[in-house]
């Protein structure tokens, strides 16, 4: 295990190049970031017709819009981070990132920004769709943002984990959600209490040991999966 | 009456649940055997040709 | 340990649990008084939390196993940590078929999404995640290992989801604590007391048996390698 592997500096700068790296990718691909909105957006339409609207009016639907909504941003984020190390693979650039200095808590920081920046894409684009198709009360600006960066952080955490881990397993892609979605459960728990209480209730008014459990798993899952990154890179 | 469905249905379940177990584990435990003979099978065989 | 040792003290635990587990279902069907509210169904209880126990040894077994793993790279410390991880899967699973036969008739529902309930499934699920990993592995270490890093997570991540699920709802019964002491009668307590030992006795003979045979599996495994690489 090569402890020294978050050296500061250092670390964070190679961190931020294959994020910077992954991000440029999909930027002239855009091969994730449409996977992942096109899935949301089917998502969205099955919705619409596979539920009674008149039971997702408000008040009394709006724990049911916040549920659906992070169930589509967890799936819609499991095709993206099944296809995190796809690159990688494909090119066999693998061979020269692992070489490369950056070691593999590096790696995992710059493959979980990476991630978690095309989470919060997608749910800046979802989340308008949701609001004119489903009239989904919207918490305020600042607490949204707030609650979509800290639970979205920490799913892209275990995804890139265990992405990474499914992308090294022969049609492993299909146990990724079986893989993820257990251990993501407190945070989903939390994702949709947050969004369901902020937007009835608009303060943060009891609603604060929510956070801090979100934060707490980002911090918790950090640390275990710079940990375990190591043994799950390892050839 | 009623009452004691459940209960019977409890422990049978459960135990149902530990059986099943235990018949794959010695189903396991059956084909390990079998290997074992067919790697014993297999040296005994080396030895007879290489000497 | 010595093998005469281990054979020794695995007769003894053998023979242990062989009685145990007679006594402990005499205990909870006959000893144990009939409970006033709920009747016989009651009597489920003294399967169901011991086999809870049964399942938290399986996960801490699995968790030391899989840590151990990962350090040493020993092949007997994944077989251990594979026997933790199948025996507290099948405990669990008796714990989630019991429970829902004994809430029937207690609170007129099979399931509830309840704290207890809810994480006994989500570890159920955890567990099943660590069992399918190692199916589609190429190979025996990356199995192994990838095992051993879900082992980790989902061992450490249970006291989470339990917390965070208790925060969203809770309704299981609390018979042990401060100020519970009284929550059942004494024969009641005996017969708990010999039901979980005789569980968690059985869980641990199980643990063993199937770690020996896991480890006689890879040693057989890489000998029947060993003979067909001399042959070339």
């Amino acid at each position: 295990m090569r402890t020294d592997s978050l050296r500061l500096p250092g670390a964070w700068r190679s961190a931020w190049r294959i994020a910077r790296k992954d991000l440029r990718l999909e930027g002239t691909t855009f091969e994730r970031p449409l996977a992942m909105m096109a899935f949301a957006l089917v998502a969205l339409v099955l919705f619409g017709f596979a539920l009674d609207p008149a039971s997702l009016k408000r008040p009394q639907g709006t724990g049911t819009l916040a549920g659906l909504l992070w169930l589509v941003f967890c799936f819609a984020g499991l095709v993206g981070f099944a296809r995190a190390f796809h690159a990688e693979h494909r090119r066999e650039a693998w061979v020269v990132l692992r070489a490369s200095p950056a070691g593999s808590g590096a790696i995992f920081v710059g493959k979980t920004l990476a991630n978690w920046l095309l989470l919060l894409l997608l749910e800046t684009l979802v989340i308008p769709l949701a609001v004119i198709w489903f009239e989904v009360p919207l918490p305020p600006f600042g607490s949204l943002v707030v609650v979509l960066s800290l639970h979205s952080l920490g799913l892209a955490e275990l995804g890139t984990l265990l992405g990474a881990m499914v992308s090294r397993l022969e049609r492993g892609e299909a146990l990724l959600a079986t893989l993820l979605l257990p251990l993501a459960t407190p945070l989903v728990l939390s994702a949709v209490h947050t969004t369901r209480g902020l937007a009835e209730a608009r303060s943060w008014q009891g609603l604060g040991h929510w956070l801090a459990i979100a934060s707490g798993l980002d911090l918790l899952y950090f640390l275990l999966a710079l940990v375990l990154f190591d043994f799950v890179l390892e050839e | 009456m009623n009452r004691h469905f459940y209960l019977f249905w409890g422990y049978t379940t459960a135990w149902i649940v530990f059986a099943g177990y235990l018949a794959w584990l010695g189903w396991r435990l059956i084909r390990l055997s079998a290997r074992l003979e067919e790697l014993e099978r297999r040296l005994r065989d080396r030895g007879g040709a290489g000497g | 340990m010595r093998p005469r040792a281990w054979t020794v003290s695995f007769a003894v635990l053998w023979l242990a649990v062989a009685a145990a587990i007679p006594w402990a279902l005499w205990a909870a069907l006959v000893l144990a008084p009939e409970e006033r509210v709920m009747g016989p169904p009651q009597r489920i209880f003294y399967i169901h939390v011991p086999s809870a126990f049964a399942t938290y040894l399986g996960v801490a077994v699995l968790l030391a196993g899989s840590i151990a793993y990962l350090w040493s790279r020993r092949p007997a410390a994944d077989a251990l940590a594979r026997a933790g991880l199948e025996v507290g899967w099948v405990f669990c699973t008796i714990v989630l078929v019991t429970g829902p036969i004994w809430a029937r008739p207690a609170w007129g529902v099979w399931w509830t999404w309840e704290a207890r309930l809810t994480t006994t499934l989500v570890l159920w699920l955890i567990l099943l995640g660590c069992v399918l990993v190692r199916r589609y592995a190429a190979d025996r270490d990356t199995g192994a290992r990838f095992a051993a890093v879900l082992g980790v997570l989902g061992a450490l991540d249970i006291p989470v989801i339990h917390k965070a699920v208790a925060w969203w709802r809770g309704q299981h019964p609390q018979l042990f604590g401060p100020g519970r002491e009284d929550a059942l009668a004494p024969p009641m307590r005996e017969a708990f007391g010999i039901a979980s030992g005789a569980f968690l006795g059985l869980a641990v003979l199980l643990i063993a048996i199937r770690a020996r045979m896991a480890h006689a599996e890879v040693v057989l495994e890489d000998a029947v390698r060993g003979v067909e690489e001399a042959r070339g």
